[in-house]
Parts: structure tokens; sequence; C-alpha cells
């Protein structure tokens, strides 16, 4: 209740600051205020029908297998091997050890009798929503005077999903099945109930946006909430803020000091308007200065706010979810405290100029790694034939506090397998993993380790250990460790991973430069170099180890844009062609050493990784005569065989309408490896977008 | 009394000597001795007959008539060939005819009349240099007022137009623009601040910042509609006409400021807008950029040489319009000597338009008509633009001082833009405020600097 409360609070205090101006009803200063506002806003349906076939590969209907049976077998384990000789030996009144040591078994001695064949599809059934976005958005934005040199901005942002047409997955779907998909400890409420399109929150169910207001189907914030004041050359920026650095555009390279929210319809949107709606805005002081007439100082504290992705199951998930939504340690960790700061100095020299910039920051995306479930929940002992009954029996034969004596054949550390697993990573439960040859498929998509990640899930929780799981050096081990782990938990086993943040220094330069030529295709391109170098940067794990993986980075971003005229009749159209490379990450921050595993239903295999990522873009648009109509497209190719298309048309029949009808051709499938390329993340999001936008001022 | 030599064709004759000889400007006198006494009577450089819309048409129009497709024929050899096809074409555009400004003063800024006076009086001259760049009589880059206040070629009246746009040092204005369908239905609606901070060819006679490399900064700031609102671009001149401008912008959805091609400037900047970079005050690109500058005729002409801001509304400054939605309702008057000048893109080998042709008062070289053509050599735009005194605004003749405080400021008033080959038409006026701007007819260098015309002034801009 007092959360809805504060909740509630922080609505008034941001309807207050945009209703500032209403104050405007007594005389004087204002009235001033009042005449001197200036309120816009714009209105927006935005509508995308899925022309894919399938779901997006990380959402339960189309998740790997989903409709492919595979066998399993159980195998027994080797501390449960041990054990049960130990345990006979207790029954003959033997002292522990009097019995030769087993060998050790490997999940390679079939236990007889556990054999089945499971389908995923069983259990979630599949999906046929036809649309992938369909959102109402309003964005306001006032902007106040207070004096000659002081400016008070503040922008509104709501979106809302109606009912209608949009995803109705619920948990609940899956029933009684494993006793269904449970929440534990900590939030997990996207992951056990309706599907929810905006709650971003912390592992406390605290919001990562503080001025933010969420539930399942809408959202509202304050992306811009900031006191501007210039003196001269001088200008200070207080208060909720977006800050965008370098002249390359899609492709980020110096753009840095903010992460990216996700929600709303991913990279997906008109590819025009880059990462407008996308930067996370902080609360930030920005001071800049134009010390000369051609350098700039420009400088800033921003308190750390993260990298927003989708929720589970809903249209542009990125994350499978076999994994509950990941726990955040945004607050738990003290990263809510943590500053970035930076600076750059950008030279102007009209034909050519440079940028340099130095910033310490935590990385927005942030490492993920396996993270204690805090949920509760046993091994199904009904009816007593069934291998986590078996299971539970062992284990609770074995002694509870052994002290410094432990291993985990004679010994536990829990009082129940429920217990177990909730200091573990893996939760029983629907909708998870069923075998492990899906698990491999799943590592593949999302870029992970399959072996590393199933090893270091068991290094690092002593909970699985004491729940008979050991370290395996092959695949075909985890497999069959794996598949004895499902069915003793009588289907699948939902994973957990959590978020933490690490601090880097990102320094950067750039070179831009403006050709001059006699040949006119060659002249006035805009050409512009951009690097950034991070020495000590920690990327997610592809095996999902606690503190990730630490590596050093650079990036390099080169793009040209010039305007060329192809005929007298239509303007001139905007053509950019942009080349980034990045030798540790992918553009969304995840590690090529995760790259080229397997994909689909392909046998399982251990990635290999790739050396660099190299992206490709070519955008731009072309007006028709008085720009009623402009064609626009974007093509991101990356080289290792992706590719995402959007062609645009826009429509601006005045009347502060616009019309945007756009497609998104997506395929990772274009050549070779898949997992090679980022686009396959996205394969599944082929769609057409029709919005339609009502401005007003 | 004057008889048959000076009948009414006599003195276009004369018109056309001048020009084809090479001459300066004036009939009477030598229009630099009017300026160098301050003179405020333009009737001792020109005779009446050229200050008489009642000779030019022949007795059939006087001052206080309505020109409309009934008597547009007796004035055709008077108006350019766009604002004829507006009154006798489809549109039935009409126009009333006002008596003449005959006080030279009140053609240009105060300051910008003051400093040519000074310049001739002090034998302050200039001339182009072998880049066709003006330099003065040292060969120092040109500060001061009309570089050639009687101008003999057609790259001195160029020159005249594009060296102070504004005949301001600071100008910061505010714009409305209505874009309007054939059939005259508002389509789109913009407001737009519009700085132009000289650098050189200053009135103060010093470089501002000590920029002697650019000649000016020009800023567009969009403020309206919300689809455009943060939009702001700043062209950084040189003072070498030869170059194109570097070109800078904020667009919202960057974020950012960015640098832009520059290159292109026979695009919309808007949907809607008929005009294009190239066009304003037949001086958007530098002049060195086109070429073949020719003086095609000298004549009197009827045109907008000098609004009447006592029929504007009292508090937009808006002019009244007329039955046509498409058009203002606004007074021509007859200039003694105009200059007909043409040009090419030669350097815009791609440029869509094949040349354009300015109508150009001559006593202050401000040009009212900027006539573009496309390839096939088809007019294809008007851009009419008019200037005057805010002296005595509105019902209640309000006087609005200049930089100095005490004289009537000066600036453009109202700009038709009109696409021939379309009917669709960019209506604009100089507004007093609209959209959180306003205009300043005495903003502060420095303020003016700060606020519009760097990078970081477009990132607060933009931002805001």
């Amino acid at each position: 209740m007092r959360k809805r409360m504060r909740e509630v609070a922080g609505c008034v205090a941001g309807l207050v600051f945009l209703g500032l101006p209403a104050l405007a009803s007594a005389d004087g200063y204002f009235s001033d205020l009042w005449s001197n506002t200036v309120f816009t806003g714009s209105l927006q349906y935005n509508l995308s029908v899925r022309t894919d076939g399938d779901q997006n590969q990380y959402n339960q209907s189309n998740l790997p297998f989903q409709d492919v049976a595979v066998p399993r077998q159980a195998y027994l384990p080797n501390a449960l091997s041990t054990g049960a000789l130990n345990a006979v030996g207790n029954l003959l009144g033997l002292a522990p050890g009097s019995l030769p040591a087993a060998g050790a078994s490997d999940f390679t001695i079939p236990i007889p009798g556990y054999a089945d064949t499971v389908r995923r599809g069983d259990y979630a059934p599949k999906n046929h929503l036809p649309f992938n976005n369909n959102m109402l958005r309003f964005n306001g934005r006032v902007n106040t005077p207070l004096g000659h040199n002081l400016t008070f901005v503040s922008e509104l942002r709501v979106a809302y999903v109606p009912t209608l047409f949009s995803n109705r997955y619920n948990a609940t779907a899956f029933g009684d099945t494993q006793g269904g998909i449970t929440g534990g400890d900590y939030y997990n409420g996207p992951d056990t109930g309706n599907v929810n399109y905006f709650d971003a929150k912390g592992r406390n169910g605290k919001r990562l946006n503080p001025l933010e207001l969420s539930s399942s189907n809408y959202m509202a914030d304050l992306p811009t909430l900031v006191l501007n004041y210039r003196n001269g050359p001088f200008s200070a920026s207080l208060g909720n803020q977006t800050i965008a650095w370098g002249q390359g555009i899609f492709l980020r390279t110096l753009d840095v000091p903010n992460g990216l929210d996700f929600r709303r319809h991913l990279i997906l949107d008109r590819a025009i308007e880059e990462y407008q709606d996308k930067r996370v805005s902080s609360p930030a002081l920005r001071v800049m200065n134009q010390v000369t007439n051609d350098i700039l100082i420009d400088g800033f504290v921003e308190k750390f706010q993260p990298t927003i992705l989708p929720n589970s199951n809903t249209p542009y998930n990125v994350i499978p979810s076999a994994f509950y939504t990941p726990l955040d340690n945004y607050y738990v960790g003290g990263y809510d405290t943590k500053l970035n700061y930076g600076f750059r100095i950008k030279a102007d020299y009209g034909t050519w100029g440079w940028t340099l910039m130095a910033v310490r920051r935590y990385n927005p995306n942030g490492v993920y790694s396996w993270g204690t479930s805090g949920i509760n929940k046993g091994l199904p002992t009904s009816p007593v034939t069934t291998l986590g009954n078996l299971v539970t029996t062992a284990y609770n034969l074995k002694l509870e506090g052994c002290g410094a004596a432990y291993n985990p054949t004679t010994c536990r550390l829990f009082p129940s397998t429920g217990a177990a697993l909730a200091s573990s990573p893996l939760t029983v439960g629907p909708g998870g993993v069923y075998s492990g040859k899906e698990w491999f498929a799943t590592a593949g998509s999302a870029h992970l380790n399959g072996l590393a990640a199933f090893n270091n899930a068991i290094n690092e929780y002593a909970s699985l250990r004491d729940l008979y799981a050991d370290n395996q050096s092959t695949v075909a081990g985890v497999e069959r460790e794996l598949n004895t782990f499902f069915m003793g938990s009588g289907g699948s086993l939902r994973g957990t991973v959590q978020r933490d943040y690490y601090a880097e220094n990102n320094f950067g330069a750039g070179l831009s430069y403006v050709t001059a030529s006699e040949h006119s295709l060659l002249d006035s391109i805009i050409l512009n170099l951009e690097a950034t170098y991070t020495p000590y940067e920690r990327l997610t794990d592809p095996g999902l180890a606690h503190g990730g993986l630490k590596t050093s980075e650079y990036v390099i971003g080169f793009d040209a844009e010039k305007w060329t005229r192809w005929s007298d009749a239509y303007p001139a159209a905007y053509l950019v062609f942009e080349y980034q490379r990045r030798s540790a990450s992918d553009l969304v921050g995840l590690s090529l050493k995760g790259y080229r595993g397997n994909t689909g239903t392909t046998d399982p295999i251990v990635p290999t990784g790739i050396s660099s990522a190299n992206y490709l873009v070519f955008a731009g648009f072309q007006p028709t005569p008085s720009r009623l109509f402009v064609f626009e497209w974007a093509v991101l190719w990356d080289i290792q065989g992706g590719m995402l298309f959007q062609p645009n048309v826009r429509y601006a029949p005045g009347h502060n309408i616009n019309v945007d009808l756009f497609y998104n051709y997506v395929n990772g499938n274009l050549y070779g490896n898949p997992t090679k390329n980022v686009v396959s993340d996205i394969n599944n999001d082929n769609e057409i977008t029709l919005r339609v936008t009502y401005g007003f001022q | 009394m004057r008889i048959k030599k000076y009948d009414v064709d006599y003195f276009r004759r004369h018109l056309m000597q001048t020009a084809a000889l090479g001459l300066g400007t004036g009939v009477l006198m030598p229009i630099e001795k009017l300026f160098a006494s301050q003179g405020d009577d333009i009737r001792k450089v020109y005779p009446d007959e050229l200050l008489s819309i009642e000779i030019q048409s022949k007795g059939k129009i006087k001052p206080g008539d309505v020109i409309d497709k009934s008597n547009v024929e007796s004035v055709k050899h008077l108006l350019d060939p766009g604002i004829y096809e507006q009154i006798s074409g489809p549109e039935g555009r009409t126009i009333y005819i006002k008596a003449p400004e005959t006080n030279p003063r009140n053609l240009t800024t105060a300051s910008y009349y003051d400093a040519t006076s000074a310049d001739i009086k002090n034998g302050h001259t200039a001339h182009l240099d072998a880049n066709k760049n003006v330099v003065d009589e040292k060969g120092n880059k040109w500060q001061g007022g009309l570089p050639f206040p009687s101008p003999k070629t057609a790259e001195e009246v160029w020159m005249n137009m594009g060296l102070n746009i504004g005949r301001e040092d600071v100008a910061c204005y505010v714009i409305d623009q209505t874009d309007l369908d054939p059939a005259g239905k508002q389509q789109y609606h913009y407001n737009f601040q519009w700085v132009e901070m000289n650098t050189m060819a200053r009135t103060a006679r010093t470089p501002y910042k000590n920029l002697t490399d650019e000649l000016r900064r020009q800023s567009v700031y969009f403020a309206a509609n919300p689809d455009v609102r943060g939009t702001t671009f700043l062209s950084i001149w040189a003072y070498d006409m030869r170059k194109i401008p570097d070109l800078y912008g904020y667009l919202p959805q960057f974020k950012r400021v960015r640098q832009f091609p520059a290159n292109q400037r026979f695009e919309p900047l808007v949907p809607g807008a008929v005009w294009f970079l190239s066009d304003p005050w037949a001086a958007g690109d530098p002049t060195n950029t086109w070429g073949n500058h020719k003086i095609v005729e000298r004549k009197p002409m009827l045109g907008p040489w000098s609004s009447d801001s006592s029929t504007w509304n009292q508090t937009t400054w808006q002019p009244p319009m007329q039955k046509n939605p498409k058009f203002f309702n606004v007074p021509f008057e007859l200039c003694p000597d105009v200059i007909v000048t043409s040009c090419e893109p030669t350097g815009y080998p791609r440029s869509p338009v094949s040349k354009r042709v300015a109508y150009v008062d001559a006593r202050v070289s401000v040009a009212t008509s900027n006539i573009r053509y496309d390839r096939q050599g088809k007019m294809w735009s008007n851009f009419e633009m008019a200037h005057g005194l805010w002296d005595k605004v509105g019902p209640q003749k309000k006087m609005y001082p200049g930089p100095d405080g005490k004289d009537p400021a000066w600036s453009w008033t109202y700009v038709h833009i009109y696409d021939f080959q379309t009917k669709r038409m960019s209506l604009c006026y100089h507004v007093s405020e609209a959209a959180g701007v306003k205009s300043r007819f005495q903003a502060d260098a420095d303020w003016a600097w700060n606020t519009y015309c760097t990078p970081q002034a477009l990132q607060i801009l933009g931002s805001s």
C-alpha cells in the first residue's frame, strides 16, 4: 500500500511539473509563464502485423524443440551411486567406507525404467499471435522559460497496449503441471501471470526507472525533466535527460552515456528516428562550454541507469522464456547510487573536425550470470515411482549439517530438495528446458555456451552439487545429466539469471572531413571515423559465470553521408553508409565468444566464437517534390550472414498528421551459420507496421 | 515643361543604356551623391516620369487603384512575369497601387544607410578581387554598408544582395509560414526563428569575434509545428563566396548536433514548403557558387518595394488577406530603376534549376522578386518578398524602433513563394512572436551568437 502511495505521489509530482504553467491563472509572473510556455504533443497509434509464420523464438510457443519429440533417459549420478552404496552399508551396520567405493558412473549408467520421450509443445501450446505491436502512445512536452537564462523542459511519455489484439500469454495456462510456474523470494512478476509489457523492476520489486509508472499494459515516464541554464558560451542542464554523442548514427561508437530501453518496439521502429525513443534518460548534470568559436567542451555526471530489455513472452522478447525474467541487482547491488561521468572535446573547423572523449561509466548492458532463484519448490514425489521421488528419498537419507565433513554423497546442506533448489539457479516448473538437446539449442539462440553454463552452475552453486550434480566435460555428458535432472523434476527446469553491473572506462576519438571534388558524386561527402577503446570491461560470460567475462574491446565506426540528386523533379536523396567493427561484443553487448553455437534443432555443439563483429548500414531517404511522401530505407547487414531491411513510406498530408508504413524484413539465415550473426536473434520479427501520428501544439 | 524628349519611354531607354554601358545608378544625378549628402528625396536622382504610375501606365492607373484581371494589361510591362501570371491567370490575384516611397533612407535599415553614406563620404569603396570576392580599396575584406551603392555589373548587384542579407549586423526574425494546396487550403503551418549574424561586412566595421574568414552565421530554428519542433540548422558562410557553407543541424530524432552535407540547396526543408534553401532574398547561396551573372534589363517596375505597416494586424504584424487565401492583400508601388539580373547555378551541376532572375531595386540593391526556372526553361517559382518600416504598425500606428532605439525598424515583411507548376503556395510573414520565439529588432549580438549561432546553441535549442 505504501509502495502504491509512493507511485501515486510520484505521478502527482510529475503532473505538477508538467502542469506548472497551469498556475498561470494568477496575474504577473505566472501569467507571463503561461504566455511564454509552449506545449507540444503527439498521439500515435502503432500496429505491427506479423508476416512470419513463426512466433518469437524466445517465447513459450516457439522455443527450440517446440514441436520435436526428444527421447530422454535418466542416468545414475556419481554422488548418488556412491551414496547408495553407503546407504547399503549403513543398513548393514557397516562403518562408512567399509564397502569398496563405486567407480564414478559419470551419468553413464542408465536407470532402468526411467526413459521417456518429451515434446515441449505438449506443455506449451502454440500461440498464433498475429500482431507484434499494438500500441497507443502519447508524448507531451512543455517548455517554460523561467527568465532570460533559465528554461524548464518537461516531457511526459505514455505507452498503452490495449487488450484487443495483444498477446494474451498467461503463465497460468500451464496449469498444475509441475505445480505451475511459481514465484519466490524475488520479483518474478512477469513470469507467473499475464504477459507484462512494461514493468521493469529490480530483484526487490522496485522500478529501475525512478521516474516511471508502469503496469502490465501501460507505462508513463518523464524522459525529460530538466532545467536548462545558459549564460554566454556556458550552459548547464540539470535533471532527467538523455545525452547523445558522436557523429555516427544507427551504429553507436561514441554514443556511450546512456543505455537503451527496448521495451516499446525493440530496434524495429522507424529507422531514421535512430534511438530517439530508446535512450534511457537519467538524472544528470550536463555542462557545455563553447570555449572558442571552434571548440566545445561537454561534460556530464549522471546517475547510472541500466538498459531495459523487453519482458518475457512479449512480442520482442530476446531472452529465452525458459528463464525467469532476470533478477536485476540494480538496487540490492547498490548500483542505483553509482555515477557515470565523462567529457568530450569537440572541434569543428568547417571541412574537418575532431573529437576526444573519456567516460567512466557502469556498462548499462550489465553482466548476466546464474542467480539464486529463491523459489522453494521440491522435486515432485508423487507418484512414488517418479524419479523425483527416488532422488528426494535418497536426498532425505543424507545427513544434514555435516559441517566440515560435508560431502555430497552422504551429507546434505538443505532440509529438502526444495530448499536446495531455492538456493540454486534452477526451479522445477513447466515451460523451462525439457531436454539436453533443448538446453544447447536455447543456449545457442542466446549466444551462450551450454557446456560452460552447465558446469558454471554446478561449480558456483553447492546446492546443485548437493542434489547430485557433477561437472561434465563433454556435450554428451551434459545431455545425459540434464535429461536426468529434467526427468527428476517431472518435466522441465526453469533457469534464473541475475544482472550485475561493472564500471569501465571508455576512451574515444573521432575525425570528420567533408570532401570537395569537381565530380559531383564525390563532392560534399561527410566522412566520419570514430573509435573507442575500453581497456577493462566485463561482458556477460557465455557460460553465465559470476563476474562475467573480463576483456578489452575496441570499436571502430566509419560513416559517409551525402545528399545527391538523381533527377530534376525529385529533391535530393539522403544517403548514409556506415561500417562498424567490434572486437569483443556484438551490437547488443553480448560476447562474441558465445557465437557459432548450435541453432534450432541441430545437434548440440559448443560455440567457438568469432573474432570480431562487423556491421554495415546503408540507409537514406528520397522525398518526393514538396516532401508529401518520403521513401526511406535502412539496411543493417551483419557480414556473417544476417540482414535487417526496413523500407518505409512516410506520408505527410499536412494538418499535423504523419502516416508511416514500413516493413521489417529480418533474415538471420542469409548464409553461413546463423549463430554467427546478431540478426538471427530477431529472426522471427518480420512484420509490417502502420503508424499514424497526430501532433498538436 | 519637359516635352517629347522626355516621353514615357525616354527614361526607360536611358536606363537600358545605363545597363548596356555599365554606368552607375541615377538619372538626374549619381545616387552616391544623394547618399553622401544623406539626402531624403529620391526625386533628385530620378525624374517624376519614373516615379509616376500614371505616366508609366499612360494614365490608366493611379495610386489607390486596384490591379486585377481587368486592367492588368495596362501595367504588364511594369510587372515581372510571375506577378502578371498570378493576376491574369486562374489565381485572380489583385494588388493595389500606392504612391512610391521617395525617401531612400526608408528603403533600408538606418544603420546600413548611414554606413553606406559614410563609406561614400570617406572614399571607402569596394571592388571584386581576382576571386570575385568583395574587397575595399586597400584590398581588405569588406566592412561597412552597401559595397556597391551604384552597381555597374551583375556581379556587383548580386554581391550587394548577398553580402549582408538583412541589412543588419544581427537580425532575428520569427517567420510564420502557411503552405497551401492548389485549392488554397492550408496543409502545413510552421513557425521558425531565422537568425543572421554577420561576422564580416558589418556596419560596425569590425569583425565579430575576429572571424575574418567567415561572412555570417545563419541559423534556423523550427519552433512549430510539433512534427519539426526542435529541428535547428546552422549555416556557416565563408567570406569566400566560392565556398558552399558548412551546415550543422540538430534533428530531434538524433538528439545531437551533427554536420550535414550542404551542397544540395534545392530542397524543401520541411514538408509542403515551396521554397528552397537557395531562394531567400535571391541570395540563399554564396554569390560565386552561381555564374553567368547578367543584367538583362533596367526599367521602372511595380513591386512591393516598401510595405505599408498600417495595414497589418496590430499584434501579429500579419498583412491583410485577400479573397484568394494564397495571397496577402498588399500594395505595390513604382520603383524608378529596377535591375533585372539573371544567373545560373554553375556550381551545382545537378541543380534542377536552369537560372534565376531577380528584380532588384537599383537604389538599395534589394530584390522583391526572384524567379527560378526549371531545366526546361519554364517558370517554376517566384520568391516575392517585401520590405518596409515598422513605423506605423496596425490601427494604433505603433512604431517599433530598430537597433539604434530611435529609427523605426526596417526588415522584410512578407513573402509569397508560389509554384507556377503545382499552384502551391508558401505564405510567410514576419510575425512578432509565435511558438515561444520572438522577433527582435534590437537583438544583442552576443546573445544571438550564444543562443543560435554555435553548435552548442543548437544543442540547447533543439533539446528545449
